[in-house]
């Protein structure tokens, strides 16, 4: 560290720090007490794209994509495909997600619906 | 003194910013093998790199898929031959896994994955009769698969079926392809089989899903790049018939499904072709016979869930987490 032609930092030095500190304890602050995101929601895409996201509230979603349709539907408690005319069905025997990491697929028509937390998961991918 | 505060101001900026500036990742969504996929990249250029990966792996799932007319695999059942670098290459490694493994992992189940309606076809799930499963044991074997050069010779009617490797064959290819355009990190979801491509700036962390309960996980692995966590379980896909509950890992010996103490195994290796295989050999061989392969076959980890609710893991980097199991990490 330079120090001051007489070896001893001085009062502006403090001050500098001073400022320094405050500033980084002000932006820290931001970090630590920063207002929650909302809750999880339901993350749906089509095909390679995201196209919405909805709350856990009563509604009913229905989506077409690569010549089938999937209906979804969805309740603060969970969400579920209730039927689909795909010829495999197993987005419909995947039954009711509702915590972050969970998803449905439905590989014919391409498309995923997924539970996403509020905070971040804390991880880069799920293996298994 | 005014740099004394120059240096306390930078030092300051760069505590503030996080030290350095990345790119941020760009994520994409594939539909390929028969599951959804997702791709994460780290670095410059992310966009242009990940269309070549996506276009790899549709390519690679035409080329391995057993049931598409005009596949190297298609042809080589049919035909019996097959000039093919690529095909040659995978099945050169898979004859060298199913050495090592005893025969716990066989390149040439197709027939047997067919008996049971585990194949490709939308066959019916059905419990064989003996004699069927005796004749179809009867001609396969990974001592069926003759390589020459980039030539495959295959002896019918034994037949393949690459679905055991063809996750971590496209996990090499697509990690091959980012590489070359300058990529540094990457995760690849493969359908819950995970690829990790060099750094994202700290350790990879990586949740592994708890075979008993959706939504809930073992714990986390955290880990370097250059890995593969590649996992098999009797979970994921199996049929029920008077009450018998039927899995689709079969024993290449029995041709039956493979009856061992692992619900599943997840095996963390460098190389993706062997941790595919070897997820699949390790449920086949149980517990202690999955821990014995680590001392002959190339280095890899494991973390293995057995029936009666234990896991073992021999990864440090692994950090326990869900309840109702007990843990134990072995060498
Ligand atoms: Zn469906």
């Amino acid at each position: 560290m330079n120090k001051s032609p007489d070896g001893k930092p001085n009062k502006y030095d403090a001050l500098v720090v001073l400022v320094v500190l405050a500033l980084a304890a002000a932006l820290g602050a931001r970090v630590w007490f920063a207002p929650k995101s909302p809750a999880a929601e339901l993350v749906v895409s089509v095909g390679n794209t995201e196209c919405e996201r909805i709350p856990f509230d009563d509604t009913e979603r229905e989506y077409t994509n690569n010549g089938y349709t999937v209906h979804l539907a969805v309740t603060p408690d969970g969400a579920w495909v209730d039927h689909a005319d795909c010829p495999t069905q197993d987005c419909v025997r995947t039954g009711v997600i509702s915590r972050p990491g969970q998803s449905i697929v439905c590989l014919p028509a391409r498309i995923v619906i997924a539970v996403e937390g509020a905070e971040e998961s804390g991880w880069d991918a799920i293996a298994g | 003194m005014k740099k004394c505060a120059l240096i306390l101001y930078l030092i300051a900026c760069l505590a503030l910013t996080g030290c350095a500036r990345r790119d941020a990742p760009v994520t994409r969504t594939v539909f390929a093998m028969d599951t959804v996929m997702n791709l994460t990249v780290y670095g410059k250029n992310g966009a242009a790199a990940l269309d070549a990966a996506e276009q790899e792996l549709y390519r690679l799932d035409a080329h391995l898929a057993r049931g598409t007319e005009g596949s190297a695999v298609y042809a080589l059942n049919r035909d019996g031959t097959v000039i093919d670098r690529e095909t040659a290459e995978l099945l050169q490694t898979s004859g060298d896994i199913a050495q090592a493994t005893g025969g716990a992992f066989d390149p040439t189940v197709a027939e047997l994955l067919e008996l049971w309606g585990f194949g490709s076809g939308a066959g019916e799930h059905r419990v064989p009769s003996q004699e069927e499963i005796d004749a179809a044991l009867a001609h396969a074997g990974a001592k069926h698969v003759h390589i020459d050069g980039e030539q495959v010779i295959l002896d019918l009617p034994a037949q393949l079926d690459l679905g055991g490797v063809a996750k971590g064959c496209a996990g090499e290819r697509v990690e091959e392809i980012l590489r070359d355009r300058g990529i540094t990190g990457a995760v690849l979801d493969l359908g819950g089989d995970v690829a990790l491509l060099g750094s994202k700036g700290s350790a990879w962390r990586i949740a592994v899903k708890d075979p008993a309960a959706e939504g809930a996980y073992l714990g986390v692995l955290e880990t370097d790049g250059d890995r593969f966590i590649m996992t098999s379980g009797v979970y994921e896909r199996y049929f029920e018939e008077n009450g018998v509950r039927y899995h689709h890992i079969l024993d290449p010996k029995t041709g039956c499904p493979a009856d061992s103490d692992l619900v599943s195994a997840t095996v963390i290796c460098a190389d993706g072709v062997w941790a595919d295989a070897l997820a699949t050999a390790c449920c086949v061989l149980g517990a202690e016979g999955s821990l014995e392969l680590r001392k002959t076959a190339v280095p890899f980890d494991v973390i293995l869930v057995t029936v009666d609710g234990r896991v073992l893991y021999t990864c440090d980097g692994f950090a326990p987490a869900a309840e109702g199991y007990t843990y134990e990490q072995v060498a």
